[in-house]
């Protein structure tokens, strides 16, 4: 009896926000320790800035955030990993809705990342795909 | 018959009485009121949004919301960092009862078995 009040407390929907924030930071103790500092930036900042939203933006924002926390709870142990990466990819009809600057920055992100990481494979191919382009014109 | 019902030695082992070097690690210590408002205060002011202008009014009976502006986010973080201070979970249901630094002090003591 106890504990169905105690899980009937916890769903409390005033509450449930305080909840996946709690969960989400940490979860991100198990992240690596980059990982962690920009995971919580993002995390701490978004909900701040939601902290007076609009009945209408905080559903799809809790949603969101749910279904993050579930995906990184499948992927993190206390430990760490628990096994293969974490994160996933971007669906290709969520691709489709970014607009051209969106884009834009998103490759730009990911030839800076690959900078640090040492590697540049993706920036040749992106450098032969437009060289290709410039020539077919 | 008698005879067998006497304990062979004579004095009552408790433990770690026997024991001079403890081993690797030290024996959990019984916290005192002062130790746990130290490291409560210091868990809170590590924090790392806490206020520097602020940190004069740091005191136990600080009130979360009045005396620093805290919200309800601020407090989550701010009893996460207790957490880890002191090693155990705080439920949310309980944290969101805590008005003032006092208030997660006596939480704290109340959990630790610490009188005095």
């Amino acid at each position: 009896m106890k504990a169905a009040q105690a899980a009937a407390r916890a769903i409390n929907p005033e509450r449930f926000p305080l909840y996946l924030y709690k969960s989400i930071l940490r979860l991100h103790y198990g992240l690596p320790a980059p990982a962690r500092l920009m995971g919580d930036t993002y995390v701490k900042d978004e909900f701040k800035r939601h902290i007076n939203a609009k009945p209408e933006f905080v559903k799809p924002f809790i949603t969101e955030w749910t279904n993050y926390c579930m995906m990184l709870s499948k992927q993190l142990s206390s430990a760490g990993i628990r096994k293969g990466n974490i994160g996933k990819d971007l669906d290709s009809d969520k691709m489709e809705q970014l607009s051209n600057e969106h884009i834009q920055q998103l490759v730009e992100l990911r030839v800076e990342a690959d900078k640090h990481m040492g590697r540049d494979d993706f920036f040749q191919n992106l450098q032969n795909i437009t060289e290709n382009r410039e020539k077919s014109v | 018959m008698s005879r067998l019902m006497v304990p062979s030695v004579n004095y009552i082992q408790t433990r770690g009485s026997k024991i001079e070097v403890f081993g690797p690690f030290d024996p959990p210590k019984q916290l005192t009121f002062k130790q746990v408002e130290e490291r409560v205060l210091k868990a809170v002011r590590s924090w790392d949004r806490f206020p520097a202008d602020k940190e004069s009014l740091l005191k136990l009976d600080a009130d979360l919301s009045k005396d620093f502006g805290f919200d309800s986010l601020d407090q989550v973080e701010i009893v996460m960092a207790l957490e880890d201070e002191f090693g155990f979970e705080i439920p949310l249901q309980d944290s969101d009862k805590f008005k003032t630094i006092r208030d997660a002090f006596k939480y704290i003591c109340e959990r630790e078995d610490v009188y005095e």
